[in-house]
């Protein structure tokens, strides 16, 4: 019985005092005081509509845009009824649970890699398999699944497919680039130089209209890859260069006394690398690389500029329908909060990831 | 054979090979690519620049009518980039320190609202933040025949922002120089004070004043001396639109709004690791010498931080002209639209591509030298 | 030393190699029997032209005459793949051969036709530009337009036949350009403009759907012609005939009465030696394309002759209810005609 009074007891305090900081921290001078009153009173101000607009005043039911008057608040209905659109593209609407799938096992492969308590050789030999039942599910064509051609992919799975790979693609190929920038031979480490300078030196814009309208050109009559394979092919390119720029940095933070050693014990090039100094390189590089990599997924939203229907451009779709007119905030409301979402997981996972490293090292 | 030269050798073969085969692809690519375009009879070259473009351009900032050369055309486009450029690198900046400055305030208020701010911010991609300005703009204001006048002469609609501009008038210009020439006369002052401080210990005195005097007090002058002539080109409903005066255009406001909103959330971030970087024995060493916070962080803290932050907001900046290329989506006639335009004419992907890419090289290769040169003009120097 | 040698060797035979790659073209009709299956690039967000829906079917149009030429080459109106091209992507999706029709509402034009190196089919829709202007405005005319702002659609001709025309007249006006035609809409009716620059039959559709129809008008005068085909490149001679043979052929079948109702029937009964002769009962006029000899049969069934072909996407059949106007046959007042079927 005393026990839990007694716990009772220190919740209560604790909560007292988290309360009384709190109270110090708000009224720690008079200006403070007023600067924290006044900034309260403005957000009073603002807060209520939005909360009005979003919440109160909505429209939560109804079949078309009549349902939604002009001055009623938002109408999520719009939402309901589009919201498959928006988050699956024109994927036909029967099978849609194909892409949920595909998507949701590449999100949890993702996930499993990121901890590494999964990194085992059973995670490495899963990867070919996920990816075998993504292409599976997705494309269909086998066991009795309808055959769906990479144009009808769109939406969220669109986003997140080309974001995953992007990156994972791309930061394979970036790490031969970042080591043949550091090169002492001098004509790969020209090209190197060249092809990462002259990447970041051009928006995304530009590369993906290379790869999607210039690129066809170049490749022989007839052997065409798909839209989605050359879009791929830009994104890649375009953070490939970017995240080899980040490795150098931390390739450079990387004492000499490590390549002397690892010499020392007599291992070659690809050994001193792949076991010495890639692994320091990139947990140096790690906030870096995650900021990069929440810059991909922003990304991938351009692909809308080329035809492609990723979250974006179906959030625009769905506006065109003229039974619902006008409900555009809702709309890129509902897209973005998708957007912040998955940034976010990643910025927060990079935070995590920075902490733990920062105790490991005792830095 | 020493090591050395077994190596140096081995390097040879090594550079060799990769040589071959990148030469090897290179005269494949470009033999597919000629005869691909030889056989669909598309033109090569850049001859197309100074044939005649069958398009006008929504805004630009020099006389540009369809009948000019693609090559103006082009122009038109640069130029509007630079101008949402310069003025987000400008605005996002000014946005970036409040913010910065804000989420640093003891206020524990404002503190969160900044971080809320540049959580939201950050994590939207730029695209939509464009296309959701533009629609707000285009469809939440009021149309040209129903503009929102709130002082005569100035008339917000959603075919832009209308203000009285200056009427043509010979003072006009002359003001101008005038106010070219006190900004020189100004910055002689300075630098006349600065070497007799170095000189003698003591500037020269009110230097700030008496700059401040020479720009106001000249144009003012030729002012008066014109008899204070007031020749105002107001905007007048006349047809379809606004004519006369000065315009905003709602494609322009909508890519400034949201380019700077999203690079300054961006540079608050630096600019906060900058002030975080300095020392907090400055601002320990300001108290002491019985400065108030506002004057330490003005006087102390941040000339400090921005030499901390110039490399990241180089980089910061040099992102935001190449973001700037995003505003092909919302129909603002900047670079990408103008090739887009000129591809669909002239079917030549590769030469307009091209443009677009060496517009921006240029660009980055600029920001980049200017950034450098500012880096080091405030590094510190050690002796 | 050897080393070296090889090495230079290596690199010497690869760059010999790489240039004296052969680059033999088959004729595009044969390789379409090949491969099985026809590729269309086209549109995916106007109903009646090309469209495809929530629910991923894909119709229109313009949809419907690649499903007829898959149908005429391969037996199959559904070996047909689609691709939605935005303005810019068109042609140079046509060119590098990702694309082996455009079947996409493009205007016919010479330099198209020429320099451009594309051959198109019939035409099949024959349109012209026009405005829709905001009857507020008063304007009845187009010379009334000097200083307007007018919509757009970006990488259209129609940007060219504008700036043209309002040129040569001394007019002026400030263009508003979006990239695909429902943004196009949202700001015209949002009176982000005054007027708007498109074909009228899809003006009328899209005022007939807009909150206020009679808040519209749409001028009379045309500033261009603009006659609408389908696009495929040069070289390909026998693709060629085919496609337009299959064109002049639904135009025949509406003369001949020809439906998609009646077609197997008549090509199993006819005695008329014309039909007979036009479904390939008689003869080896398919073959002689490089087609089978009832292929339009297989047409015909799979979408219909010219007329319910018309009638059902964008004609009085369809939500737009457009008429046929100069796509009637040229006994109905139209300008439709075909040559003789032998």
């Amino acid at each position: 019985m005393s026990d839990i009074a007694a716990d009772r007891q220190t919740i209560l305090r604790g909560a007292r005092d988290r309360l009384a900081g709190f109270a110090r921290a708000f009224f720690r001078t008079p200006l403070v005081a007023a600067i924290n009153i006044a900034a309260l009173a403005l957000i009073a101000l603002a807060v209520p509509p939005i909360v009005d607009w979003a919440i109160l005043d909505a429209v939560w039911t109804g079949a078309t845009g009549a349902a939604c008057p002009p001055d009623a608040g938002a109408c999520w209905t719009f939402i309901a009824h589009k919201y498959r659109l928006i988050l699956f593209g024109r994927y036909p609407f029967d099978e849609q649970w194909r892409p949920l799938a595909a998507t949701v096992l590449l999100l949890a492969m993702t996930g499993a890699s990121c901890w590494p308590t999964f990194w085992t050789r059973r995670l490495l030999a899963a990867w070919p398999v996920a990816l075998a039942l993504y292409a599976l599910l997705m494309w269909g064509g086998v066991l009795g699944l309808s055959f769906n051609p990479t144009t009808y992919w769109g939406g969220l799975p669109l986003t997140v497919l080309l974001s995953v790979l992007g990156i994972v693609i791309g930061f394979v190929v970036s790490v031969p680039v970042a080591l043949g920038r550091r090169s002492r031979m001098p004509v790969i480490r020209v090209f190197c130089t060249a092809y990462i300078e002259l990447v970041r030196g051009v928006p995304l814009i530009s590369i993906l209209f290379l790869a999607s309208v210039v690129l066809p050109l170049f490749l022989p009559d007839g052997f065409t890859p798909s839209g989605l394979v050359r879009v791929l092919a830009g994104i890649v390119f375009f953070f490939a260069a970017y995240m080899a720029e980040v490795l150098r940095g931390g390739l450079q933070a990387i004492p000499r006394g490590q390549y002397e050693a690892a010499s020392s014990l007599g291992l070659g090039y690809m050994a001193t690398m792949w076991k010495v100094i890639l692994p320091q390189t990139f947990e140096l590089v790690l906030p870096a690389m995650v900021n990069l990599f929440i810059g991909a997924i922003k990304g991938t939203s351009l692909v809308v500029i080329i035809a492609m229907m990723d979250l974006l451009g179906a959030a625009q779709a769905a506006l065109a329908d003229p039974n619902w007119i006008g409900f555009y905030v809702e709309a890129y409301v509902f897209a973005g909060a998708i957007y912040v979402l998955l940034c976010s997981a990643v910025s927060w996972y990079g935070r995590k990831t920075e902490r733990r490293l920062r105790t490991m090292r005792g830095r | 054979m020493t090591a050395r030269r077994f190596r140096i050798r081995r390097d040879i073969v090594w550079q060799a090979l990769f040589l071959a085969a990148v030469i090897g692809m290179g005269t494949l690519v470009v033999h597919t690519a000629s005869e691909n375009l030889s056989r669909l009879s598309i033109r090569s070259g850049y001859g197309f620049l100074w044939d005649k473009a069958p398009f006008e351009l929504g805004e630009s900032l020099i006389p540009y009518r369809a009948g000019d050369t693609y090559f103006r055309a082009f122009l038109v486009g640069i130029l509007n980039t630079l101008k949402v450029a310069l003025l987000g690198i400008v605005l996002s900046t000014v946005i970036g320190t409040a913010i910065a400055i804000g989420q640093l305030s003891q206020s524990v208020v404002v503190a969160r609202a900044c971080r809320f701010y540049i959580e939201t911010v950050r994590n939207v991609p730029l695209l939509l933040q464009l296309i959701f300005w533009h629609t707000v703009i285009t469809r939440g204001l009021p149309p040209v025949r129903r503009a929102l006048s709130p002082v005569e002469g100035i008339y917000l609609s959603n075919r832009g922002l209308f203000v009285p501009a200056l009427g043509a008038h010979p003072a006009y210009g002359q003001m101008f120089v005038g106010l070219l020439a006190g900004i020189g006369a100004a910055a002689l002052i300075g630098w006349l004070s600065i070497r007799r401080r170095r000189l003698t210990g003591a500037g020269l005195p009110w230097p700030g004043l008496m700059g401040l005097a020479a720009i106001v007090c000249l144009p003012l002058a030729v002012f008066l001396a014109h008899g204070a002539p007031v020749v105002l080109d107001t905007p007048a409903l006349k047809g379809f639109n606004f004519t006369g005066g000065a315009s905003v255009s709602p494609e322009f406001a909508a890519v400034l709004l949201g380019l700077t909103l999203y690079t300054a959330s961006f540079n608050a971030e630096i600019i906060r690791a900058g002030i975080l970087g300095v020392p907090s024995g400055q601002m320990e060493a300001g108290r002491a010498l019985g400065l108030r916070r506002g004057r330490i962080m003005r006087l102390v803290i941040l000339p400090q931080a921005m030499r901390i932050a110039i490399p990241p907001l180089t980089n910061s900046y040099l992102n935001l002209i190449k973001e700037s290329s995003l505003s092909v989506a919302i129909g603002y006639p900047e670079v990408v639209r103008v090739a887009n335009i000129t591809l669909s004419e002239t079917n030549q992907s590769i030469e307009c591509v091209s443009i677009i890419v060496a517009v921006y090289l240029c660009f980055s290769l600029v920001t980049a030298l200017i950034g450098n040169r500012v880096n080091r003009a405030a590094a510190l120097v050690e002796r | 030393m050897t080393f070296r040698h090889l090495a230079g060797a290596v690199a010497l035979a690869v760059t010999i190699l790489a240039g004296a790659m052969p680059s033999a073209r088959a004729e595009l009709l044969d390789d379409i029997k090949a491969r099985g299956q026809l590729v269309c690039g086209t549109l995916n967000y106007l109903p009646g032209v090309g469209f495809l829906d929530d629910k991923g079917e894909w119709s229109g149009f313009d949809v419907d005459f690649c499903k007829g030429a898959a149908a005429a080459i391969l037996g199959d109106p559904d070996k047909v793949e689609f691709v939605a091209l935005t303005g810019a992507q068109k042609f140079p999706a046509l060119e590098s051969g990702e694309i082996d029709i455009l079947s996409r509402s493009v205007t016919a034009t010479l330099s198209r036709d020429s320099a451009l190196g594309f051959d198109y089919i019939g035409p099949n829709h024959m349109t012209g530009q026009g405005f829709m202007v905001h009857k507020a405005l008063g304007v009845s005319e187009v010379g009334d337009l000097d200083g307007a702002t007018i919509c757009v659609l970006a990488g259209t001709v129609t940007e060219r036949y504008l700036a043209d025309y309002f040129r040569a007249r001394g007019m002026s006006f400030t263009p508003v350009a979006a990239e695909n035609s429902d943004q196009l809409y949202a700001l015209y009716f949002d009176e982000r403009c005054d007027a708007i620059t498109m074909e009228p039959p899809y003006l009328a559709v899209r005022r007939l759907r807009s909150a206020d129809p009679d808040g519209h008008v749409i001028l009379e005068e045309m500033v261009a012609k603009s006659f609408e085909a389908p696009f495929i490149r040069n070289g390909d001679p026998k693709f060629h005939e085919v496609l337009q043979w299959m064109h002049y052929g639904l135009i025949t079948a509406e003369e001949l009465g020809v439906t998609q109702a009646n077609v197997e029937e008549l090509a199993a009964t006819s005695e008329d030696p014309v039909i007979r002769r036009f479904l390939g009962v008689d003869g080896d006029l398919g073959a002689e394309l490089g087609v089978a000899n009832d292929w339009m049969v297989k047409v015909i069934k799979a979408i219909g002759n010219y007329g319910e072909f018309y009638d059902r996407n964008i004609g009085k059949d369809s939500p737009l209810g457009l008429p046929r106007g100069m796509n009637a046959l040229w006994r109905d007042g139209g300008a439709l005609v075909a040559p003789g079927w032998q």
